[in-house]
């Protein structure tokens, strides 16, 4: 009898397991199964909209209203690559627009310095608030909360640590978690869209950063179909197929390490607007004995086409023209 | 702790600090020069490797264009000799590349404590910090900034290695990342506003416009004390121009900031 007790929950156990596991599982197409490829653009945005869209983020971020004037401003001088741009009514927080992505990002710069307030906020609590946080993003018409699913969040952190070069480490602290969403469409995420939130060990909000690609799409019985151009394909090359090609690929004494490998939209980045098939993309780096030491390659991300197995795969990291020196180096300089 | 107290006792010692006593101490002269090495052909060269892309161009020309001075060698003029401390007596001309300027940048492969140069040259195509390298003021040189576009250069269990450098800041990886031609350039135009430390963590975390978080970019700062080493991370801006000149003697504290999203590769 207690056998038979034992047998039964490691059954529950593992049914349970799958069970949890299955809705991912099922949201990967197979061979066989229909993918759809969209048509992908970044955004052009007026000043106007990016400025309401910022002015909701910085008030989630704050938990306070905020004069729509003072963010537009912001807004208005903001650049792409500084972070000179204050909110005059939060001069807590830096803001930054990059138009050709479409991304907003903000920072709580008083918060950048605290590193050592009482943790008030574990990982789950961290989630808990993401997940208020979308919400209130979600009713104020920046994010829909549906293109985000928060079992498929990646978290990492910002870490801090100190000590005397004499001696041992004086301290480690984990200081924000830094909780990413990838925009889901049709169960399948998108490298270039996304909301990452950075939630400090104080309980508030650091960071934001949303934006990315936009989908052209609609939306019928909770699946998603091309507006624009796009089309609807059949998966014909199996994940086996896929990573026998991949490992076959990699130069000879060099030994591969996949950070990650999945099924994946991505984005030209060369482009303004294109229509995107899912592949199935590699992020690997490789170690080579170079002068008798292990040396380990930059990341390369590389994708494969799930409908042709002949596709050449699309080097995401590819060398661009090497630029030569104006001259010739001769001697120390 | 001063800097990073959470109380208003010590936000005010922090600031009086910062403001007076610790300024006071610090040379005034800012020197805006750099020198760059960058390796993108590891092929047929003796030091094979993957090829890369090219990050440092467009970060020459924006350092260029806001009056740095400075040279930028690549592939067969970018040599190993230039990160190796001349008074060694093992082939090192430090004192004349990469140790001889304010902001010190190698890109290319790497590990632990160790960049890999692209042409093997005198036997050499790889550089170990620890037992060839003395970036900054402890070998009587000038580096005060070095830049690692490089896999695992400042991976945290290799920190240690790079006690004997004595500079202001590193900027590197506690992983392999994947690195897009323009942000080196974007890093040092973000610290117009945004110090150094955040900023090379905010710009490295991705790709431009990905969202996978495929990098672990570390700022690893050096300081006579514990806090003037957090008053140097919190304070140091390469494009303002704030701290842009030599490290204050000796280094006894060293202190770091990172995205923690793996040490994938290393």
């Amino acid at each position: 009898m207690k056998r038979f007790d034992l047998e039964l929950q490691i059954f529950l156990i593992v049914a349970i397991a799958l069970f949890a596991a299955a809705p991912a599982l099922a949201q990967m197409p197979q061979v066989g199964d229909r993918i759809t490829s969209f048509e992908m653009a970044w955004v052009q945005r007026d000043v106007g909209e990016v400025a309401k869209r910022a002015q909701a983020v910085a008030e989630v971020m704050l938990g306070r209203k905020l004069t729509y004037e003072g963010i537009e401003k912001s807004v208005r001088e903001s650049a792409p690559t500084d972070w000179r741009t204050s909110v005059p009514d939060a001069l807590e927080l830096l803001i930054r627009y990059i138009p050709e992505r479409d991304e907003l990002r903000l920072i709580h710069t008083e918060l950048l310095s605290v590193i050592d307030a009482r943790q008030k906020i574990d990982e789950r609590g961290a989630i808990e608030l993401v997940k208020k946080a979308i919400e209130e993003l979600d009713r104020r018409g920046v994010v829909k909360a549906s293109h985000y699913d928060l079992e498929r969040a990646q978290i990492g952190y910002h870490r801090v640590s100190a000590g005397p070069l004499e001696g041992t480490k004086a301290y480690d602290r984990v200081t924000e978690y830094r909780i990413t969403l990838r925009r889901v469409l049709n169960g399948i995420e998108i490298a270039n869209a996304g909301i990452r939130f950075s939630v400090h060990a104080s309980g508030q909000l650091a960071a934001i950063r949303l934006g990315g690609v936009s989908v052209s799409s609609k939306t019928a019985q909770g699946m998603e179909s091309p507006m624009a151009q796009g089309s609807v394909q059949t998966r014909k090359v199996s994940s086996e197929a896929i990573e026998r090609r991949f490992y076959e690929s990699m130069p000879e004494n060099a030994v591969p390490e996949v950070a990650w490998s999945k099924v994946l939209y991505v984005m030209p980045e060369d482009r303004e607007k294109a229509v995107v098939e899912p592949l199935q993309v590699f992020s690997y780096s490789t170690t080579s004995k170079v002068d008798g030491q292990a040396v380990v390659s930059r990341r390369k991300v590389v994708g494969y086409s799930l409908t042709d197995a002949e596709a050449k795969p699309i080097d995401f990291t590819a060398p661009g023209e090497v630029e030569a020196d104006a001259k010739p180096r001769e001697s120390a300089s | 702790m001063i800097r990073h107290s959470s109380s208003v006792g010590g936000f005010l010692i922090s600031t009086i600090f910062s403001l007076v006593i610790l300024p006071g101490a610090e040379p005034v002269m800012a020197q805006a020069t750099y020198w760059i090495d960058e390796s993108t052909d590891f092929t047929g060269n003796g030091c094979e490797n993957a090829d890369l892309n090219n990050v440092t161009s467009s970060l020459r020309n924006r350092l260029n264009s806001d009056g740095w001075t400075g040279t930028r060698w690549s592939n067969v003029n970018a040599w190993p000799e230039d990160y190796i401390e001349q008074t060694f007596g093992i082939g090192g001309i430090d004192h004349v590349a990469g140790d001889s300027q304010t902001l010190s940048v190698y890109a290319g492969h790497g590990n632990r404590a160790l960049i890999q140069f692209g042409f093997r040259r005198n036997g050499r195509c790889t550089v170990t910090f620890d037992t060839q390298s003395r970036f900054g003021t402890l070998g009587g040189d000038e580096a005060a900034y070095m830049m690692y576009v490089t896999s695992c250069t400042i991976n945290l269990d290799s920190l240690s290695r790079h006690f004997g450098q004595q500079v202001r800041q590193s900027f590197g990886y506690h992983n392999s990342p994947s690195v897009k031609d323009d942000q080196p350039r974007d890093f040092y135009e973000e610290t117009d506003g945004l110090r150094n430390s955040r900023a090379w963590l905010e710009e490295m975390e991705d790709r431009p416009g990905w969202f996978t978080g495929d990098n672990s970019p570390i700022t690893l700062t050096f300081g006579v004390s514990e806090n003037h080493c957090w008053w140097v991370h919190d304070t140091a801006r390469l494009r303002d121009r704030i701290l842009l000149f030599d490290a204050l003697e000796p280094h006894n504290w060293w202190c770091a900031s990172w995205f923690d999203n793996g040490a994938s590769g290393c």
